[in-house]
């Protein structure tokens, strides 16, 4: 007891030293990931209209039947289909792209996104720099005023380029503005996540779209809907740097799977996506503790073996539908390893009981 | 459970035991519960007293899980084992072991009292809580009637009279186990005229009380000798009367004798519900199931 160093107590750790402090709250999780998802989605969705918008503009003479198997694969590859058809008769251009673009109806609309991401940005406020929340906000300004419609009358192009800037900005202040940690982490889980699924479906697109007839594979027309897959990946001159001359089917789709270094490609998002799932388990590289993590796993490590041939002979479809099937199910291992937490049991928790009783004999 | 040690009603009481004996006693309590409870707090009256009738040899307290355990003196001097377990767990288990030896009654024959020796206002005070109503003791009218009917002549003498209550008790209450449960009260014993030792000595605390007598409840062992193999016993209870001049004296009315060398003694109270072995609180859904594990054997 003489010794001093047993009664003089030890100065207090410093709270950024312990593990704790780095400890966030799965509420927060959610948030910040499905913040960053929703904003990728609707930054897809607007490519995605604004190329078909245009690659209208060279099939000026389509009847009705062929404009509703133009614009019926981008609805499906929204899986919105049916609130479609309770909202519209005729799946136009007019009618795809307002519902696709304006109708909060639709969760998946451009303007149904940003309000959603823009929401929770605001329940994590604290946790963003001022520059994404404001941003954000701005974005969600612009959708509400009475402006943005006319914007989009009068040229959608202008529109869907002024949405794909917020996108833009918003990525951008993350990347320059955000704290590197958890959060950061789940931000670009959201974003690649959604990136990589986005990519499967534009690329899916393709499939859907029906050519006027036999003749016309390889002809110009089809060359046009690659161009335009392409456009809608932001993907064209990143292709053209790679193959100079032609634009041809099984190139787009190499291109757009297995490109490491475009980085918008199926495969560079999925590294990207295993890259920060590790850091965010803290195992290993290349260790996997779940079913969905190994399936996601696995999917990573095929991508480094497979050729397009393969795939092709497989069918693209089943592919791409197989690797949406992947991501459906990791999103889902995110949800539950970090975000859900299990209802307490209150009355369990605070109920008081006796103990029981033993009768004597 | 032990009805076929149940003396026929017919012989009169036997003769007590004056051998000295040395039981060995077990006493296990097992709870589990409906998934996991936490910040259980208890306490156990499981250690036997040692005084002129019984010397507590060895005495062992087992927990599972495992927990600190520190004992103090109850109001009445029982020995309570206290201890408390927060982090969360699916079952408790208590387990005390005791060997003990017991010795014959020092004191000779119990002299005669008359009812005035226990009218002084130094025995009304000193005994106040074994003289009125407990928690499982009422004395309202139907106790009332029935101490009347155990005594039609009144009390004259304080130890015959209390063993007249006892076989009075004997007499018209069956032995059933499973007729009542741990918080069946005296006045409840008196309209199903069955019960177990805990209802009878509760009834006859209440009769002796509302006689005048002090009666005070005693929870312990006892060796039963007509055991059946693997038969699962419990503690028992019986009772104590006070005899001025004399001091307590156990009666033990389920089977309508005095407490002897068989007997031994952990814990008086007013009822039960002052010394039950182990009682406690804890958080959380519930118990499932309760165990009981009791054996006294007679080392010597």
């Amino acid at each position: 007891m003489s010794d001093l160093s047993t009664i003089i107590p030890t100065a207090q750790k410093p709270i950024s030293d312990r593990r704790d402090s780095q400890v966030m709250l799965s509420r927060v999780a959610n948030s910040l990931y499905w913040m960053s998802r929703y904003i990728e989605r609707a930054e897809n969705m607007a490519r995605l209209l604004d190329v078909n918008l245009q690659l209208m503009l060279d099939f000026a003479d389509l009847n009705d039947q062929q404009l509703k198997e133009h614009w019926l694969p981008i609805l499906c590859s929204a899986g919105d289909e049916e609130t479609f058809f309770k909202l519209y008769d005729r799946a136009d251009s007019e009618s795809v792209t307002e519902f696709l673009t304006f109708r909060e109806e639709n969760p998946n609309s451009i303007i149904s996104c940003l309000f959603t991401a823009r929401e929770n940005a605001r329940q994590v406020r604290d946790q963003i720099s001022l520059e994404m929340f404001e941003a954000l906000n701005e974005c969600y300004l612009f959708l509400k005023s009475k402006n943005s419609r006319e914007i989009w009358q009068s040229g959608a192009h202008d529109f869907y380029e002024q949405i794909k800037k917020y996108s833009h900005l918003f990525q951008g202040l993350t990347s320059s503005t955000f704290t590197r940690g958890e959060g950061y982490e789940f931000i670009n889980l959201g974003k690649f996540l959604e990136r990589a699924d986005k990519t499967t479906r534009i690329l899916d697109i393709k499939y859907h779209i029906l050519l006027p007839s036999v003749a016309d594979v390889g002809g110009a027309v089809d060359a046009a809907q690659w161009q335009a897959i392409l456009r809608s990946a932001s993907a064209l001159e990143a292709y053209r740097r790679f193959h100079v001359e032609d634009i041809l089917p099984k190139k787009v789709a190499e291109f757009l799977i297995f490109s490491t270094t475009f980085p918008r490609s199926i495969r560079a998002c999925l590294q990207h996506l295993d890259e920060d799932l590790h850091r965010l388990s803290g195992k290993e590289r290349r260790e996997y503790r779940s079913p969905e993590e190994r399936a996601f796993g696995k999917l990573v490590s095929d991508l480094n073996f497979m050729t397009i041939d393969e795939i092709q002979n497989n069918g693209l479809h089943e592919f791409l539908q197989g690797i949406q099937t992947i991501l459906d199910h990791l999103d889902d291992h995110i949800y539950q390893e970090y975000m859900y937490h299990p209802p307490v049991d209150m009355q369990a928790e605070i109920l008081l009981h006796q103990q029981q009783m033993q009768q004597q004999q | 459970m032990i009805p076929q040690d149940i003396p026929s009603s017919s012989s009169s009481g036997e003769a007590p035991w004056a051998e000295p004996l040395v039981l060995t006693i077990s006493h296990l309590t097992r709870y589990t519960y409906e998934g996991a409870v936490q910040d259980s707090f208890n306490e156990a009256r499981l250690q036997p007293v040692t005084d002129e009738l019984q010397i507590c040899r060895d005495f062992r307290f087992r927990l599972d899980p495992q927990s600190q355990v520190r004992d103090y003196p109850d109001f009445y001097s029982n020995c309570v084992h206290y201890f408390d377990v927060h982090h969360p767990h699916e079952s408790l288990e208590v387990e005390a072991v005791s060997v003990v030896e017991t010795m014959p009654e020092p004191r000779g024959t119990v002299p005669e009292v008359g009812t005035e020796a226990l009218g002084t206002a130094a025995i009304k005070e000193h005994h106040f809580d074994f003289l009125h109503a407990s928690e499982f003791v009422s004395l309202g009218a139907d106790v009332w009637r029935e101490a009347i009917d155990a005594l039609p002549g009144g009390l004259r003498d304080v130890w015959t009279d209390s063993v007249a209550i006892g076989e009075h008790i004997h007499k018209n209450y069956k032995y059933t186990p499973l007729s009542t449960n741990v918080n069946t009260r005296a006045a409840e014993v008196i309209k199903k005229k069955q019960g177990v030792c805990q209802d009878f000595a509760h009834l006859m605390l209440g009769l002796c009380r509302t006689h005048g007598i002090p009666a005070r409840y005693v929870s312990g062992y006892f060796l039963n000798k007509h055991k059946l193999p693997g038969e699962i016993e419990a503690s028992h209870a019986w009772i104590e009367v006070f005899i001025p001049g004399y001091g307590w004296k156990g009666y033990d009315p389920t089977h309508r004798r005095e407490a002897d060398t068989r007997y031994v003694k952990i814990a008086v109270g007013r009822d039960y519900g002052d010394i039950r072995p182990v009682g406690g609180t804890f958080r959380g859904k519930g118990t499932r199931q309760m165990v009981v594990e009791v054996s006294v054997q007679r080392i010597s």
